[in-house]
């Protein structure tokens, strides 16, 4: 007799799941958590959630999109908390939501620094895509993520050509 | 290309580092709480507790009857005192015998009568009984009311008064000089809006009821009281405890004019010269609280109290000690016992034969103890949670912890969050410090610069904030990776480590790998390469600190609701349940004229929780003292900055209104 958990239909993973679960320098124990916790939201929040969490998953072309992300982020972000909620810090909902963008930063981040090389101006190209990375609105109370996104790039780009730029511009110092 | 090790392993810390405690008897539970973390504090000296107390008659006053043991000069009868009234008459003569309105009861008519115009005449209240009276006039073990150097002044003793020989000049000018400070009180009270005609009435009834020793000490605690900024707040006070007198005169038994005088006193003395430290070490809501507690503690425990505050500011000879402040520590005391109220009440003995009253004892006197003839200023800094005073008492900025020992500014020194959301919890701290200066000085322990997330503040912290939905983030561990990034880098580029040496660091500090010894040992000696280019980052604490962050899974600082925080750390201290109420600044005012800390909410990174200690100015002039969990910083904000949301201004974090305000529901201010 055949149980009926092996009959279930398997829950498909969604895309932004698969995107990130590609990045080398993602703990992979994070996704689950995660997943779930978008799972959680109220259906309206999960769905809008969802659709950022997909678009994102979109900016692959070159590494300038990672300033359209930030637009995306800054311009979304705020209405995933609501305004009278009595809490400290990010509301449950934010918090959730800004936790899925940073898996899914990792697998945007792992394509589009691998870019930078090929890039016309490599050195300009990477400036601006660390720069931008630093300023993305995720990461005042988080500096490990922020970290672990910067060791993503600086993977994916060439640890030499991120060190010398580094050096030369300590503040694009995560 | 190889990615990091996906095989983790549960986060490993250092063990909690625990500053060796000043105070070892006052060693706290683990994690720290105010009050209910008196027993393993107390276990240590409870050899020398005086065991299975006489449970205490219950709420609201004690029952001085048969059971009582007063004092044989207490236990005169009333025919003896009918006497005594004759005699006090004729010795005092007709100018010192109050006409006021209280004492209408002729000495000639009987016994009892005539005791109730003694009382009247040595400042209780009509019906007490005699041994009221000999403790309210006689009293001379609690000095040092006014300051270490200036003690009560005890010029009619009893048998002075009972006696017919020459009276002391000296004496006469204090009741003369008492009699005018006396008018002015009436005069200055009248113009006082904070006062309300009720308290002025019952103020005007308590004094004019006053002859002789009794007027010359309440005057000169009211006179002291009247010069400082906090005039209308001690009168408050004093009228509060007038009336607990006046309602209840077998008060007076407990509620002498010398622990009147210390209670008012600590209202109205300011804890500091600096303009945030106005307020004094107690409001009129721990007197009231202090007041209670004396009413309802056994005798043996009011004995003992006693004695602690006759003790205060003085050496183990009984010299007043230089630069000690004896009516500071008095009032810390009381203010102690204040948070203490509800445990003097239980008397069960628990699991080792101590009661919570055995033990809120056994705090209280060794506080008394701890703190005697302490200088006043260390004494102020470590007894409260604010910075309240106009030196730099703490190098480190919260906001740069990556640079300790930088810091100039002198508002900045208060305590801290840890964690990056922790600013409900942290508030909730501020709340119980400023309730309980026992906890206080807990705090202060372990050091107000120390940002290590393992220390006792800090574990409060962060499981107040993860036992209620949050999640801690270590600001130091934070900051840290900034520096641990330059010096990674460094170290690279001169090739003093290799990449493969930096990339088995960065999966120690942010991957939380849990590598065996002989790796550990090679990360050892790259961080060490790392600190040698680095000034010295990441120290050992930065590394357990970004460990500690990255032992917090996907998780980002997520916050809390705020009254689960102040019921679980300020509650007990406060004697009050914390709900959250609408923000009317009216209400807040009242509060904090009372002596409560408001703690607030406002929308500053989405929500930030900080506390208001008090209020000075009216209308467009008011201005709040509000402290910041964040920066550590205690400053003023004016009315139309705290109605606009004005903290980017004044505290540097982002502005945002406020939303919310917190408080027992059940207050209701006097006016």
């Amino acid at each position: 007799m055949t149980s009926p958990s092996v009959l279930a239909a398997p829950e498909k993973t969604p895309n932004w799941v698969s995107f990130s679960q590609s990045a080398p320098y993602l703990p992979p124990e994070f996704l689950p958590s995660s997943q779930k916790a978008v799972a959680s939201l109220p259906l309206p929040t999960r769905k809008k959630a969802e659709a950022l969490l997909e678009e994102l998953t979109r900016q692959t072309q070159n590494p300038a999109q990672l300033g359209h992300v930030k637009d995306l982020l800054t311009q979304s972000l705020p209405g995933f908390a609501p305004k009278d909620h009595h809490m400290s810090g990010p509301h449950p909902h934010r918090a959730a939501v800004e936790r899925a963008i940073i898996l899914v930063l990792h697998g945007l981040v792992y394509r589009l620094a691998g870019q930078i090389p090929s890039a016309k101006k490599p050195d300009e190209t990477a400036q601006t895509f660390l720069r931008t990375l630093n300023a993305l609105p995720l990461f005042e109370f988080d500096q490990a993520s922020k970290v672990r996104l910067h060791i993503e790039a600086r993977e994916a780009m060439g640890h030499t050509f991120y060190l010398g730029l580094v050096t030369a511009h300590p503040d694009l110092n995560p | 290309m190889a990615k990091y090790d996906q095989k983790v392993s549960a986060p490993v810390f250092d063990p909690p580092k625990q500053a060796t405690p000043k105070h070892s008897e006052h060693k706290p539970a683990s994690p720290l709480s105010p009050v209910a973390g008196v027993r393993q504090g107390a276990a240590n000296a409870a050899e020398n507790i005086q065991r299975h107390l006489p449970y205490f008659p219950a709420l609201p006053f004690p029952h001085f009857g048969d059971d009582a043991k007063p004092s044989p000069s207490a236990a005169a009868p009333i025919e003896g005192a009918a006497k005594a009234a004759a005699k006090i008459a004729e010795a005092i003569g007709p100018k010192t015998v109050s006409t006021g309105p209280l004492p209408t009861a002729d000495a000639n008519e009987g016994a009892e009568k005539g005791a109730a115009k003694i009382g009247a005449s040595l400042g209780v209240q009509t019906g007490v009984k005699s041994q009221e009276i000999s403790r309210g006039a006689a009293s001379t073990e609690l000095g040092g009311v006014l300051s270490g150097k200036d003690l009560m002044c005890r010029r009619f003793p009893d048998e002075d008064l009972l006696s017919e020989g020459p009276r002391d000049p000296k004496a006469d000018a204090e009741v003369t000089h008492a009699k005018e400070v006396r008018d002015q009180l009436v005069t200055q009270m009248a113009e006082m809006k904070d006062v309300t005609p009720e308290q002025q009435a019952m103020i005007l009834e308590r004094t004019q009821g006053l002859t002789g020793d009794a007027l010359v000490a309440e005057m000169k605690f009211l006179e002291n009281a009247l010069k400082t900024p906090n005039a209308d707040r001690a009168l408050n006070a004093y009228a509060d405890l007038s009336t607990m007198i006046a309602e209840n005169p077998e008060a007076a038994e407990r509620l002498t004019p010398d622990m009147m005088g210390m209670l008012v006193t600590g209202v109205a003395n300011p804890r500091t010269d600096s303009d945030r430290g106005q307020a004094g070490v107690l409001g009129g809501k721990q007197v009231r609280d202090a007041a209670e507690a004396l009413l309802t503690m056994s005798q043996s425990d009011y004995d003992k109290l006693s004695d602690a505050l006759g003790n205060a500011g003085k050496d183990d000879k009984g010299k007043a000690v230089a630069g000690a402040d004896a009516a500071a520590e008095q009032a810390l005391v009381l203010k102690a016992l204040a948070a203490r109220k509800e445990l003097l009440l239980d008397h069960e003995p628990g699991p080792d034969g101590l009661s919570k009253a055995d033990l809120a004892m056994e705090e209280l006197t060794g506080f008394a103890k701890d703190i005697r003839g302490e200088k006043r200023a260390d004494l102020i800094r470590t007894t409260t949670a604010l910075d309240i005073d106009d030196t730099n008492t703490n190098t480190t900025n919260p906001t740069t912890l990556d640079k300790p020992g930088e810091d100039t500014k002198t508002d900045n020194d208060g305590l801290f969050q840890r964690f990056t959301t922790t600013c409900g919890p942290t508030t909730a701290q501020m709340v119980a410090a400023e309730y309980d200066p026992i906890y206080a000085r807990r705090l202060h322990d372990e050091g107000f610069n120390n940002a290590d997330p393992t220390t006792a503040t800090s574990r409060q912290q962060q499981e107040t904030l993860e036992n209620n939905g949050g999640n801690a983030v270590s600001r130091l561990g934070n900051k840290a990776t900034t520096a641990a990034n330059t010096g990674l880098n460094a170290a690279e580029a001169s090739n003093s480590i290799t990449h493969d040496e930096r990339m088995a660091v960065e999966r120690y500090l942010y991957y939380r790998s849990n590598p065996k010894p002989e790796d550990l040992a090679a990360i050892n000696a790259s961080l060490e390469k790392v600190r040698a280019e680095n000034g010295g980052h990441p120290t050992e604490a930065e590394v357990n600190a970004i460990r500690y962050n990255a032992g917090k899974d996907n998780k980002t600082g997520e916050g809390m609701y705020l009254p689960p925080a102040l019921n679980a750390i300020a509650s007990d201290a406060a004697n009050d349940d914390f709900s959250q109420l609408g923000v009317n600044y009216n209400d807040m005012a009242d509060r904090l004229k009372d002596g409560q800390p408001v703690p607030i909410r406002n929308e500053s990174w989405g929500g930030h929780f900080m506390m208001v200690s008090d209020v000075r100015g009216e209308g467009k002039d008011q201005k709040f003292l509000v402290s910041d969990p964040w920066t550590g910083a205690t400053r003023w904000m004016t009315a139309a900055q705290m109605k606009n949301g004005d903290f980017d201004d004044v505290f540097g974090i982002p502005a945002g209104g406020i939303t919310t305000m917190y408080g027992d529901k059940e207050f209701e201010a006097n006016s």
